[in-house]
Parts: structure tokens; C-alpha cells; sequence
């Protein structure tokens, strides 16, 4: 199970959290503080993964943007390396060859992004044709609710 | 329609907010940024406005990301999802997702009420979950796959239930890798490999120590490890997954080989990141299939160059784990190719590893010595230090080889002394067998010039001056030197000189050494050589022994060093000797010695006082006797044979102490002397089984007969008699010893603290050796030692003469917070000891002791800068403390009702070196950092830890002393006084300029016991001098000037 995903910049900036178990802020900066600084430090000949604590982390970099998983010890390293790959080509189908701009302002599609390819730390759905409809959906709905407020405000001589 | 406020502008977009911050360009103007939007999101929520809610939500959520708090958004979250709109419950659900967890008040209800119910959840689940595998949509089957997953891990029923499905998984297996191409699940052309690796971890779990359905995955599992294209990563998870099942599951032997060969091949693999699962994979099956694994060992060790470290440390342990007695020689080769070439923080394990290896299959001993010699020399600093005592060990049982160990050794040292670990083998081994390489014995493989004695010296002396040699490297120098001073006579003279030196040396325990060897040479030459004699040959199985053997030869060592170097102050420590044995026997050696009133004299000498607190365990007692003893002044009972003819001899009080006096007078018949012993007991209570014993040189025969009684009646109204009958055959000059046996015994409450540990060495002065412990703590007082449970149930030795309770958690304990506990840990720890020796005293003793005296401290009193406190001054309603003060107090007051003698001491500060502020501030102050405290104006109240102790002694021994005493010193000072006073006493004076501030103690100690060292109160101990006490140390410059002085 996928304990927490971290994405972050090589300037180490936070750009996406998503945790799987409780953790308390404290403890969350924490991991987050001592990950991004062990994971910057590695060179680039060394393997994606490392030891830490009692899980596996996993992490990859895509551009400016580290991808960055913890697992427990009974999975597959090889197989969250998938997983992150995953889930870029889902951005990078979302948004149209994606830039961690897209990311920083948009990180709320991110998340949604998470939430429909991920459950609890867990690979719920591994069609990628199926997460991007119900995003989709979910943004088709957004915007006719938008266009509903509009013409109201329309008709109220506001707009 | 509901129209914002317009009091309250737009707020900011979130895209824009998103720029703003981006934009600024340090870290404050992002704080300001963010801390002025939180403002305004603030004030939006408080109007509860719902057009802009959705929005400063997602603000929230982007600013909590950055780092900041945002938790008060947690409830705007629920209210987003209250809300109609399909964006508002989007982003609200998203909020509670990350601002909301398990942990969470809100969450935890419903969690909680979940969790109970989950195993009944589960049956319900079991059949719905077999109808779920047939389903085709991979999200379905992969959900199902992980849900039958976890039911597995959590109950062996699902386990078993699930057993039956394995035909089902294979078939799901064999569909999803014959299947043709769907673009929706394939990566890189390879049928979802997400699904693909959960069904192969089912298996796994499942198939483990089951040979069924093992067997009906065989064939799949051949089939996955065959057919799998394994040049993308995808392929190679899928792999690794079915290495895994495969070793995991009893699988057929065939279809093992195949998965080791799979890794073989990850192993050559240019990704990295396949090599090290490969490596860790192999690790975790080397010990199912060791030779499948030893056919890859050329290609392990390979690895051992990588780049990645990751990748060198599991090909480091993968290289010992397979590292047998046939590649034994290979291999360790191998590993100091490694060694040499390896980061730092590689090498300690490396070496501990190769010890091991080399231990448990090293061909011949001569080559394991060998190897290690090499590893200390490759490896020296970074070695652990048990390898040292080791290696030793494996020295010490191969002496047909000692010579040439020594002889490697020294020209090993010769070279370099840098290796710390490598130099203190060698320094062993020469002072061991030096001999046996000067001797010329040996045959030299070389052309080295034969080694004399002058040389082995002088390497040795260098070891022992470099300023890098750690101290322990020169410990064991200094004992190498010393062994050396016999093997060596013609450097006797030398060595001797340097230990002279090495006796102001600054570290304590070259100066003890130093010292000890250099009385060793004066005092005792005649012991020297069978004290410095050869260890001989540790026989035990060499891993376990080696370990420890080291510490065992030094301590044996030092032990005899230290009997011998003692036996001068060992008159100090006689008590220590049973009576029985002759304790004169040490006067047939050295002069007689004329002992000081030891109570106060040896604390003047440091270094007699470590010889004491070294003997002290071996105190051999008769069980239910004790002797009464060092602390007795040699009595010159001086039989002058010139004088045997004159007339008599006048009486001598030979004991007058605590209120027991011992009177002799003495008659004379030709070579015969009479002494008639005449005991009385001054004190107000009876003293029992009071028995005499005397033990004298061989040359003298002494005869005891029988006492007229063994209890001595109180207030000095009869006494016991004995009659003691010595002959002088020889006459010569003699001297004795008395011991007194006495059978009160004392309890010390917490006698493990601070002050119990010195109130027992005192007491132990004073005579007073039954004394019973009752502590928590585990620290050795060489006494007897109860818990507090004993006490509760009354299993208390039946004599007791007074109780003393020092129990007490410390207040002034900077590493603990003061929280609730720790306050509930102080009460407990004094009211709750209080109570059980109260419930102990009144209802479970028969005869209740003579005297109760429990600790309370000055600050029952309330700090004042003007007021003076004594004992009859009003208190214990201020703060914590003082309250504390006074329940502590009242606690007793039963004890005293039941017709027991109360005391109670209020101590100030407690000033003692090894322990209490004393500790805390004697580093501080010796590197002249030190100073007062706040301003330093406050009262400071004191009182040594001596005259603490010797005033409870004085209360236990003086029936007239009772009630409230302060145990402070009559000398009354500020803070800063002592503060300077205490500085000043060191040599060379340090200064006390640099003030500690308040607010830094408050913070260390918390605001109660800040009040302890910031404030204080002006006691007077008027009741106490006024008990007649004398206190030892009377004024603070004298307690310094005792305090500082640590040690030189």
C-alpha cells in the first residue's frame, strides 16, 4: 500500500501531498523536510530507491518535478516506478503535455487526478481511458454550473 | 439571491494568489503575502459568506501546502459539501481529504465505530468478493484482488476460504497474458502489469506453506517468468514479483532456478534500479537456495564496484552471506579489494562482517591472525572495539604463536601508530610477550635487525605521549610499560620514571594507574613481579570469551594492582576483611600506620578515597554481624616487654562512640595480660546482642571467654562484662584492632539517590553497617536493598533502629519537562514513600524504631529578601513547592503519634560533587563559564552533602533531637556570593561574570521550580545548632574549596 505520494520541485518546494495514513502536521513536515533534502542530495547514478524508516521510498524525476512514493516493505518497487509513470502520462493527457506550472496552478486537478487513480493506497483503476472520463465528467458538470451562475447574473444585469 | 458585504472587497482569485506568492521574492514577503490572505479568508468566513467560500477554501488548501496552518478551514470544508453546487462539494471534498484524517477529532468517532465492526464486515464480504473475481473490468478485479488481499493478511480464515480460488486467479493470470493488445491497461505492449503484480502477490500469500495450491501455480508462474519481454521496467516488476512468489511458495525445484537465474540476469542489467531489487531479493533467498545464489557470486561481487551506494551495501552483505569455507580465501580477498577502495561509513561493518567470516572458516589460525592484522591496518579507525578484545582473546590461545604476533605487531606499530585499535592489540601483546621477541629466539622471515628491549620501550613510550592516542590506546600503553617492567629489567629504571610522570597526569584514570604502579614499584617492589605476571591462556570458546576477555584481564590486572597498591590505606578499609581472618596480617608487611579519625580526615585525600569505593563490594560479613570498624583509632596497647615488670597499667577507654563506651582495664600475670572488658550503653535505649571479638598476630594467643550478657541495658545502668586473656610468648611489641558487632539495622528510603549514596559510605564510617536499602533504583550501594513493595507488605528486617526517607524524585532534573506527570511523579515519590513507611511503622512492625527522619526542603518557607525563617517561622502555603513542603511534612505526622522520634530536615541546596546543582554547574565553572543566576541577589541556602549527612547521623545517634530542623549552613549568602565564591575556589581562580537569566532557567525548569534556583529565603538552622550539631563545613568559601576540587 502506498503509504503517502510527495511532488516537489529540485528547489525542494512542496508542490502536491497526498497522505494515505494519518499523520500528524507535525509529523508530516517532518517526513516531508527529511525526504525532499535525502532525495535531492542522491546523484543521479543512483538507484530510485531507498530505505527509510521501516518503507521503501520510491521516487523518480520528471523535468523540474520529483515524484516521490512511500511503500511498505511487501511492494513492488519496480511496479510504483509504473505507478508514478502512470500517473504523469494522466496528467500529461489532462492537461496536454504537462509543465509543473500546470501543476502549481492547477494543483487542485492534481489532487482530483490522485483520487480517481488512487483509493485509500491503493491502484483502483488502471484504465487510463476510465479516470480521464470521470475527470472529465466531473469538469463538465463544473462548467455548466458555471455557465448557470452566469446567466443568472445575466439576467440580474450584473454581469 | 444573498449579496456579498460589500465591506469586504473581491477577494483575490486563487490563480492570482498563486502569482503573488510565486512572485515574491524572500521568504518574509511570501509570510506577509500569505499572512495578510489568511487574514482576509478569515474575516470572509466569519460573515459567512458563501460566494467566495469555495475559493478561500481552495486558497486554504494551496497555503496549507506551503506550510502554513490552515486547519480552520476544516469546518468551511464540510460546509462546501453541505453546499448545492456540484464545485463547492468538489473542493470540499477535496479539503476534508487533506485537511481531515483518522487522527482527527471529527474523524475519530466515525473511524472508531468503523474499526469495531470490521471483522464481522468481513464475512459478509467473503461471498460477495468470489462473485467480484469473474467480473472483467480490470478496476473491479484489481479492487477485488487487493480487498482479498488485506482479508488474507488479517485472518487465516479468509486464508483458507480464499484457497479454493486459486484456479480462478491463474485462469484471471492466463487470460490477462495471452490476451491480445487493449491500449486502455497495456504499458509498453505488456497486459496490465498493475494487475498482472497483484494477482502474482495473491499467489504468494495464498500458495505460502501450501503444497496444493503451489502445485496449480507452477504452471503459470513458469509461464510468467518465461514469457515475460524483460527489456522495459514494466516487465521486470512483473518479474520481480514472480521471483518472489516462486521462492516464496513450495514451488518446484526447477522453476527456483529459474527465478535465481532471472535475478542472475537483473543483476548484469544496466538500470540500476534492477540491480539493487535484484540484490535484495537475492538476500532475502540466499538462505533458501544458497548454491543457486553462489553461481551469481562473480557478478555479486561486481557490484560491490557500482556506483550506487545503495546497490554496494546489499552487494556487500550479499557477498558475506555467501562467503563459505571454500571460498573463504577468494572472498576475503575480495572484501579488502573492497575495503581499501569503500566510503567511510561502509568500513565498520565491513570489518565486523569479515571478522565473523574469517572466524567461523579461517583455514589455519596463523592465517586468521594474519587477515585481522590486515584488516586493522586497512580498515584501523573505523573498526568496532569489541574486535579488539577479540583479536586479543584469539592471541591469548594460540601461544605457539605469540611470538610471532608480537613481533608482527611491533612492526606494524613500528611503522605507524595511527590505528588506534590496530595500536592497542599490539601495545597488548608487548606487554604480554615482549619478552619472547628480544629473547632472539625467534627466527627473523626478513632482514630486520634483531629488536632489543630499549626499542619495544620506546614504541611503546611513543604510543603512550602522541597527543592523538585516544585515552583507552594509552591505557593500555601505560599497562603494557608496566608488564614490560619486569620482562625488561634493564628498563625498569626507565619506566619507572615515566609512571612518575604520569602521576600528575590529567586524565584520571592514567593518573590512577599511575600512582598505583608507581607505589608499586616503591612500596612493594617485593609484589611487583607476580602482579605483573603473564594473563594466563583464556580457554573458552574463543567468540564468547573474546569479548569480554579483555575487560577481564584488565580488570584482574587491576585488581591485584590495586590490593597491593591499597595495602597502605587498606588499614582505612580493614572492615572489609572478617575478623576471623586476621585483619593484622597486613602489619606483618609495612610499618603500623597511625590512622587519623577517618571520618574526617579521607576526604582530604582524594585518591584513598578511590581505593575505598574499589574494595567496598568485597566486604565479607558474617551474615548477622557487622562489624563496627574502620572508624576506631588504633589502640597502642602498648606491652613494652621492658615493661612487663612494672606495675600496672592504667585503664583505657578503648571505644566511646554513639553513646557506647568500651572500657579496659588490664591485669598481669608473668607473660599472660588480662583485660577485662567493660561495655556500657549511654544512649536512652537497650543495645543488643552486642558481642565482642578480637583477632591478633599469630605470635600471640588470645583467649575470649564468654560475656557476662549481649544486651546492654540503656542510660548506663549496668554494663557487660568479658574477660580477655592474651599471651605474649615472644614478647614483642603489638597492636590491635577492635571491632565492635552490632545488629540495628537502618533503612534508607531512596538510598540510591544522591545523598543516600553518601549517607551510606558515611555511615558505613561511623560504624553503622546494617543498613537496608529501599529504592527503585537498580544502582549497587553494597548493601541490602528492598522495594517499595517490601515495605508495603512489611517484609522489613525485624531490628530496625531508625528509618531514614530520602526518597524523592530530583526537582532540579533539567532533562524532564515539568509537565503533569512529572508533578504527579515529585508528589508520589515523597507523600506516597511517606505513607507506606508510616502504614509500615504503625501497623505492621512490632518494635517500633527509634527514630523517623524524613526530608523536606527550605522551600516550605516563602522567598523574601528581608524576612529570616527558622524553624518555628510560619510556611508552606505559597506555591507548588511550598505546598508540596508541608504535605511532605504532614504526611509523617502519624509516625510521630504512634511514639516514634520524628525529624525533619528542611535542606537547602544540596552542594555535593556527584551529584544535585553541584554536578550540573562544576564544568560550567571550571571552563569559567559560570556565573549567578538571574541577578543574583537572591538568598542562596545551603548545605553540604557532609553535613546533611552527618546531621542525620547525628539526629539517628542523639535522643534529644527531634521536630523540625533546617539543614542549611549557618553561613547565609546570595547567589552570587557562592557564584563567586565557588569560582574563585578553583586553581586558578575562575571568574563568575557571565549571569544565567531568569527567563532561561524558567524556560529550562518551568515556572515552579524556576522559583528553586530564582528567588530564595534567608533560613537560619537556630534549631539545629542549638541540637549542639557542628556543621563541618560552616561557611560556603569552605564547601568550595571542597567542592571544586574534583579531582587533581
Amino acid at each position: 500500500m502506498i503509504q503517502f505520494i510527495l511532488l516537489f520541485s529540485r528547489q525542494g518546494k512542496l508542490r502536491l501531498q497526498k497522505w494515505y495514513t494519518a499523520q500528524t502536521d507535525k509529523s508530516k513536515k517532518k517526513i516531508t523536510r527529511e525526504l525532499v533534502a535525502t532525495i535531492l542530495a542522491r546523484k543521479p547514478k543512483m538507484s530510485s530507491f531507498l530505505e527509510w524508516k521501516e518503507l521503501k521510498v520510491v521516487y523518480k524525476r520528471y523535468a523540474s518535478l520529483y515524484f516521490c512514493c512511500g511503500i511498505e516493505q511487501e511492494d513492488n518497487e519496480l511496479l510504483t516506478l509504473e505507478t508514478i509513470h502512470r500517473y504523469v502520462e494522466l496528467l500529461d493527457k489532462y492537461f496536454g503535455s504537462v509543465c509543473e506550472l500546470d501543476i502549481i496552478f492547477n494543483f487542485e486537478k492534481a489532487y482530483f487526478m490522485f483520487d480517481e487513480f488512487i483509493l485509500g493506497g491503493e491502484i483502483q483503476e488502471t484504465s487510463k481511458k476510465a479516470v480521464l472520463k470521470a475527470i472529465n465528467d466531473q469538469d463538465v458538470i463544473q462548467e455548466e454550473e458555471l455557465e448557470e451562475k452566469r446567466s443568472v447574473l445575466e439576467d440580474l444585469g450584473l454581469a | 439571491m444573498k449579496f456579498p458585504d460589500l465591506s469586504i472587497s473581491n477577494p483575490l482569485r486563487l490563480r492570482e494568489l498563486i502569482r503573488l506568492i510565486r512572485s515574491a521574492k524572500t521568504a518574509a514577503e511570501e509570510r506577509v503575502i500569505v499572512s495578510k490572505e489568511l487574514a482576509h479568508i478569515r474575516d470572509s468566513f466569519r460573515v459567512e459568506d458563501n460566494t467566495w467560500r469555495c475559493r478561500n477554501v481552495a486558497k486554504l488548501l494551496y497555503i496549507q501546502m506551503l506550510g502554513y496552518d490552515a486547519h480552520y478551514g476544516r469546518l468551511e470544508c464540510i460546509r462546501l459539501i453541505a453546499s448545492q453546487r456540484f464545485t463547492d462539494k468538489r473542493i470540499g471534498y477535496l479539503g476534508v481529504m487533506l485537511l481531515l484524517d483518522e487522527k482527527q477529532d471529527i474523524h475519530v468517532l466515525i473511524t472508531n465505530s468503523l474499526k469495531i465492526k470490521v471483522p464481522e464486515l468481513m464475512d459478509i464480504f467473503l461471498p460477495s468478493v468470489r462473485g467480484l473475481i469473474t467480473e472483467k473490468n480490470h478496476g473491479i478485479l484489481l479492487t477485488a484482488t487487493a480487498l482479498i488481499t488485506e482479508m488474507c493478511y488479517k485472518s487465516t480464515e479468509a486464508l483458507q476460504h480464499f484457497r479454493k480460488l486459486v484456479p480462478n486467479l491463474v485462469r484471471i493470470l492466463k487470460t490477462l497474458i495471452l490476451s491480445g493488445y487493449s491500449p486502455e491497461h497495456d504499458v509498453s505492449g505488456i497486459s496490465d502489469p498493475f494487475l498482472q503484480v497483484r494477482l502474482l502477490r495473491l499467489m504468494r500469500i495464498i500458495g505460502k506453506n501450501d503444497t496444493e495450491a503451489s502445485d496449480t501455480m507452477n504452471d503459470i508462474l513458469a509461464q510468467v517468468a518465461t514469457n515475460t519481454e524483460n527489456s522495459k521496467n514494466v516487465g521486470n516488476a512483473i518479474l520481480y514479483e514472480a521471483v518472489l512468489t516462486i521462492m516464496d511458495i513450495k514451488s518446484e525445484s526447477g522453476l527456483r532456478v529459474l527465478a535465481v537465474n532471472i535475478l542472475g540476469r537483473f543483476l548484469i542489467n544496466n538500470d540500476k534500479n534492477i540491480r539493487y531489487v535484484a540484490l535484495n531479493t537475492l538476500l532475502r533467498v540466499v538462505h533458501v537456495d544458497n548454491n543457486a545464489v553462489q553461481r551469481h557470486r562473480s557478478t555479486i561481487v561486481e557490484c560491490l564496484k557500482d556506483a550506487d551506494v545503495s546497490i554496494k551495501r546489499r552487494a556487500m552483505e550479499l557477498c558475506f552471506a555467501l562467503i563459505n569455507a571454500n571460498n573463504i580465501r577468494t572472498m576475503t580477498n575480495e572484501m579488502f579489494t573492497f575495503l581499501s577502495i569503500c566510503e567511510l561509513d561502509f568500513k565498520a561493518d565491513c570489518t565486523s562482517n569479515m571478522f565473523l567470516a574469517i572466524e567461523r572458516f579461517a583455514p589455519s589460525k596463523r592465517w586468521h591472525v594474519d587477515q585481522i592484522m590486515k584488516i586493522l591496518t586497512t580498515a584501523g579507525n573505523s573498526v568496532r572495539d569489541d574486535i579488539v578484545s577479540s583479536l586479543i582473546g584469539i592471541i591469548s590461545c594460540a601461544p605457539d604463536l605469540h611470538g610471532y604476533i608480537t613481533q608482527q605487531l611491533y612492526k606494524l606499530i613500528n611503522d605507524s601508530i595511527t590505528q588506534q585499535p590496530l595500536v592497542q592489540v599490539a601495545s597488548w601483546s608487548l606487554g604480554e610477550y615482549g619478552d619472547v621477541i628480544t629473547s632472539g629466539q625467534l627466527e627473523t622471515d626478513d632482514d630486520s635487525a634483531h629488536i632489543n628491549e630499549a626499542d619495544v620501550v620506546n614504541v611503546l613510550e611513543k604510543v603512550l605521549n602522541w597527543t592523538l592516542s585516544t585515552i583507552v590506546t594509552r591505557e593500555y600503553a601505560i599497562n603494557a610499560l608496566m608488564k614490560l617492567s619486569t620482562r625488561f629489567p634493564s628498563c625498569s629504571d626507565r619506566i619507572q620514571t615515566v609512571m612518575t610522570i604520569y602521576t600528575c597526569n590529567m586524565n584520571l584514570e592514567l593518573q590512577t594507574r599511575a600512582v598505583e604502579y608507581t607505589s608499586l614499584f616503591t612500596k612493594h617492589n617485593s609484589l611487583r613481579s607476580s602482579i605483573v605476571e603473564r594473563m594466563p591462556v583464556v580457554v573458552n570458546n574463543q567468540m564468547q570469551s573474546s569479548v569480554n576477555e579483555q575487560q577481564q584481564q584488565q580488570q584482574s590486572t587491576d585488581d591485584n594492582v590495586q590490593t597491593a597498591a591499597s595495602s597502605e590505606s587498606s588499614t582505612l578499609n580493614s572492615n572489609s576483611k572478617p575478623a576471623e581472618e586476621n585483619p593484622l596480617h597486613i602489619l606483618d608487611e609495612i610499618q603500623p600506620v597511625v590512622i587519623n579519625d577517618i571520618a574526617n580526615g579521607n576526604m582530604n585525600n582524594n585518591i584513598l578515597d578511590l581505593f575505598g569505593s574499589i574494595s567496598t563490594p568485597v566486604a565479607i560479613t558474617p551474615p548477622d554481624e557487622f562489624l563496627f570498624g574502620s572508624a576506631l583509632s588504633t589502640t597502642n596497647v602498648t606491652n613494652n616487654p621492658t615493661n612487663l615488670k612494672s606495675s600496672t597499667i592504667p585503664n583505657m577507654n578503648a571505644i566511646d562512640k554513639n553513646g557506647l563506651r568500651v572500657v579496659f582495664s588490664f591485669e598481669r600475670h608473668a607473660i599472660n595480660l588480662i583485660i577485662n572488658l567493660e561495655a556500657s550503653n549511654l544512649t536512652s535505649s537497650i543495645m543488643k546482642n552486642f558481642v565482642f571479638k578480637a583477632a591478633v598476630l599469630k605470635t600471640f594467643n588470645l583467649e575470649l571467654l564468654s560475656p557476662s550478657g549481649t544486651d546492654i541495658p540503656p542510660n548506663n545502668s549496668d554494663s557487660i562484662r568479658q574477660i580477655i586473656r592474651l599471651s605474649n610468648p615472644n614478647k614483642v611489641i603489638f597492636y590491635s584492632y577492635y571491632y565492635l558487632v552490632y545488629l540495628m539495622s537502618i533503612i534508607i528510603g531512596g538510598g540510591t539517590g544522591f545523598v543516600g549514596r553518601r549517607l551510606i559510605t558515611l555511615l558505613r564510617e561511623k560504624g553503622f553497617n546494617n543498613i537496608t536499602v529501599v529504592s527503585r533504583g537498580t544502582v549497587n550501594t553494597g548493601t541490602e536493598k528492598l522495594t517499595w513493595d517490601d515495605v508495603k507488605l512489611g517484609k522489613v528486617p525485624s531490628d530496625i533502629r531508625a528509618i531514614v526517607n530520602l526518597a524523592g524524585a530530583p526537582l532540579l532534573n533539567f532533562r524532564r519537562r515539568w509537565t503533569e506527570e512529572y508533578k504527579n511523579e515529585v508528589i508520589e515519590s515523597r507523600l506516597g514513600t511517606t505513607k507506606k513507611f508510616a502504614d509500615l511503622i504503625i501497623n505492621k512492625l512490632d518494635k517500633k524504631p527509634d527514630v523517623y527522619i524524613s526530608m523536606s526542603g527550605v522551600s516550605f518557607y516563602k522567598p523574601d529578601s528581608v524576612k529570616e525563617y527558622t524553624e518555628t517561622s510560619s510556611g508552606g502555603d505559597y506555591d507548588f513547592l511550598s505546598h508540596l513542603a508541608n504535605d511532605w511534612e504532614n504526611a509523617s505526622e502519624q509516625i510521630e503519634k504512634a511514639g516514634v522520634r520524628r525529624i525533619i530536615l528542611r535542606a537547602g541546596v544540596v552542594l555535593g560533587s556527584s551529584g544535585g546543582m553541584i554536578a550540573s554547574l562544576y564544568w560550567p565553572f571550571f571552563f569559567g563559564f559560570g556565573g549567578p543566576i538571574s541577578t543574583g541577589q537572591q538568598y542562596f541556602p545551603w548545605i553540604h552533602i557532609d553535613d546533611l549527612c552527618y546531621l542525620i547521623i547525628y539526629a539517628i545517634e542523639n535522643s534529644n533531637v527531634r521536630g523540625i530542623l533546617n539543614a542549611v549552613a549557618p553561613d547565609i549568602v546570595t547567589n552570587k556570593q557562592f557564584s563567586q565564591t565557588f569560582a574563585s575556589s578553583f586553581y586558578p581562580p575562575r571568574p563568575a561574570l557571565l549571569p544565567m537569566p531568569g527567563i532561561v532557567m524558567r524556560f529550562l525548569l518551568g515556572e515552579d521550580r524556576a522559583v528553586m534556583a530564582l528567588e530564595g529565603q534567608k533560613v537560619i538552622p537556630q534549631r539545629t545548632l542549638e541540637s549542639g550539631f557542628k556543621f563541618k563545613y560552616q561557611t560556603i568559601k569552605e564547601a568550595s574549596q571542597h567542592l571544586s576540587r574534583l579531582f587533581i
